[in-house]
């Protein structure tokens, strides 16, 4: 559990809660960082054409400024678009209609001003050949969000220390605050100090979806599905939504599905976890 | 707000509300920073294919990737997995469906076709798919790229060895996840990689 502290002043007395709320927080972090990790999964398509929205889609709920993106061609293009659509309307994020004998497409592109800050969008290229006879390869390797314009890896520090635990009167000595220090700076190299907000790729497959290690208490998701868990054990779940709508699920209505459970979300052309409705 | 400096406390010395408080706000800026949408992997599945191979990008956090493979007809002739297309899985006569485990991309060691430790009279194979032998000498985990009968010391004859770099947290990564029948077109599902601690 995390709990937001309000600054403390000068002078102010120092309670034994302040400082365990602080090593619960510390704990805390640390603990989110050892979250299991899931990867971005683009595409790889052959063909002659190119690729539109019918080919691949992206999910994603916009909460940063720049969306990273790499895709490689090739082949020469006739034209290169990145858009971006929500049930209301859809947004050109990049439309290079002269990408000459451009082969690789990637940067940072500020959306801020383009998306909704918290609105859910599903993210799709219109990549065009120029005329090629032959199949010719298009590879979407990246697309995700971050508060950064390029990725940096996580700052090193030294090992985890244990934050210390509080009763009214214990005397604070500096080894047990240095503790914090320690446990704080553990947590950053397990973080990194750059948020990353991934996109996940619609299902392309009949019956098998996605997997999930389950943290939050919302399934953001599009189209009809099932909650399977894996091990068989527990009963399965039918989500009901509507096409190319997003609609939320509350997973504590599903009794055996517990934090840290690996499981499955069948059919359903999206899902997302997230931490609000 | 972006991470502050902590400064280390010595005894004796007054313990400050602004020291609190960048612990504070430092804890903060982590919750904020890791308080995402918990993405899944996206499965991928084929009911009539004879070879796939699958692109996962990762941003590495964690030492461990652990996997899932289907297949629902037909006989796999193997499946493979590739850290930046460095073979780490290697199952040439997989038996019995799901193919479930875990490899420690921070151990070269428990790679296939790990060597041991550098040895100057030995052979060493190259590199061609991903999978030429690795050896530790000097603290570090090389890879052959040129087949050779020894005598080529690893960090001294570059066009022979090149380092193996492990990923460090914050990195991207390449995972590539490759399968193939051996009785043609059957249904595959490689359904989930991702990064995880013991």
């Amino acid at each position: 559990m995390f709990t937001p502290l309000q600054d403390r002043q000068n002078g102010q007395y120092l309670s034994a809660s302040y400082l365990n709320a602080l090593s619960e927080n510390a704990a805390h972090v640390y603990g989110m960082g050892l979250a299991p990790n899931m990867p971005f999964r683009g595409h790889v398509g052959s063909n002659v054409f190119g690729m539109s929205m019918a080919d691949a889609g992206w999910m994603i709920r916009h909460r940063y400024t720049y969306l990273h993106y790499k895709v490689v061609v090739t082949e020469p293009l006739d034209h290169f678009r990145l858009k971006a659509t929500d049930p209301k309307k859809t947004t050109n994020l990049i439309v290079n209609d002269s990408p000459g004998t451009t082969e690789t497409f990637q940067g940072a592109l500020d959306v801020s001003g383009l998306l909704t800050l918290g609105a859910w969008y599903e993210l799709y290229f219109e990549i065009d050949f120029e005329g090629t006879t032959t199949a010719a390869n298009i590879f979407i390797q990246r697309l995700w969000e971050s508060d950064a314009t390029s990725v940096e890896p996580a700052p090193a520090a030294g090992a985890y220390a244990v934050p210390p635990e509080w009763e009214q009167n214990y005397t604070v000595s500096a080894a047990d605050m240095n503790k914090y220090k320690s446990a704080l700076d553990a947590a950053r190299s397990q973080v990194s100090d750059q948020a990353f907000n991934l996109a996940v790729r619609r299902n392309d497959t009949q019956d098998r979806g996605f997997w999930f290690v389950h943290r939050h208490r919302w399934l953001h998701h599009v189209g009809n599905g099932e909650i399977v868990d894996p091990s068989g054990a527990g009963e399965a779940v039918e989500i009901s939504g509507v096409e190319g709508q997003f609609s939320v699920f509350d997973l504590y209505s599903v009794p055996w599905l517990t934090e840290g459970t690996l499981y499955n979300v069948k059919d359903a052309n999206y899902a997302v976890e997230d931490y609000d409705a | 707000m972006a991470y502050m400096a902590i400064s280390t406390l010595n005894t004796g010395e007054t313990l400050t509300a602004l020291h609190l408080n960048i612990l504070a706000q430092n804890a903060q800026h982590l919750h904020d920073l890791m308080q995402q949408s918990n993405v899944p992997c996206p499965s991928f599945h084929r009911t009539e294919i004879a070879s796939a191979g699958v692109d996962y990008t990762f941003r590495h956090r964690l030492p461990l990737l652990r996997y899932r493979i289907a297949n629902v007809t037909g006989t796999l002739n193997y499946y493979r997995i590739f850290y930046n297309g460095r073979l780490v899985i290697d199952d040439e006569d997989p038996t019995v469906s799901p193919y479930t485990g875990v490899v420690n991309l921070h151990a070269p060691s428990e790679w296939p076709n790990y060597a041991g430790a550098w040895n100057s009279g030995t052979s060493y194979y190259e590199n061609i798919n991903g999978d030429g032998s690795i050896v530790l000498h000097g603290g570090t985990y090389y890879v052959c790229i040129d087949g050779h009968s020894g005598g080529k010391e690893p960090g001294v004859e570059t066009s022979y060895w090149t380092a193996i770099t492990i990923p460090v947290v914050g990195s991207l990564y390449v995972c590539t996840v490759t399968a193939a029948f051996s009785d043609g077109a059957k249904e595959l599902a490689i359904e989930y990689v991702y990064e995880d601690i013991g």
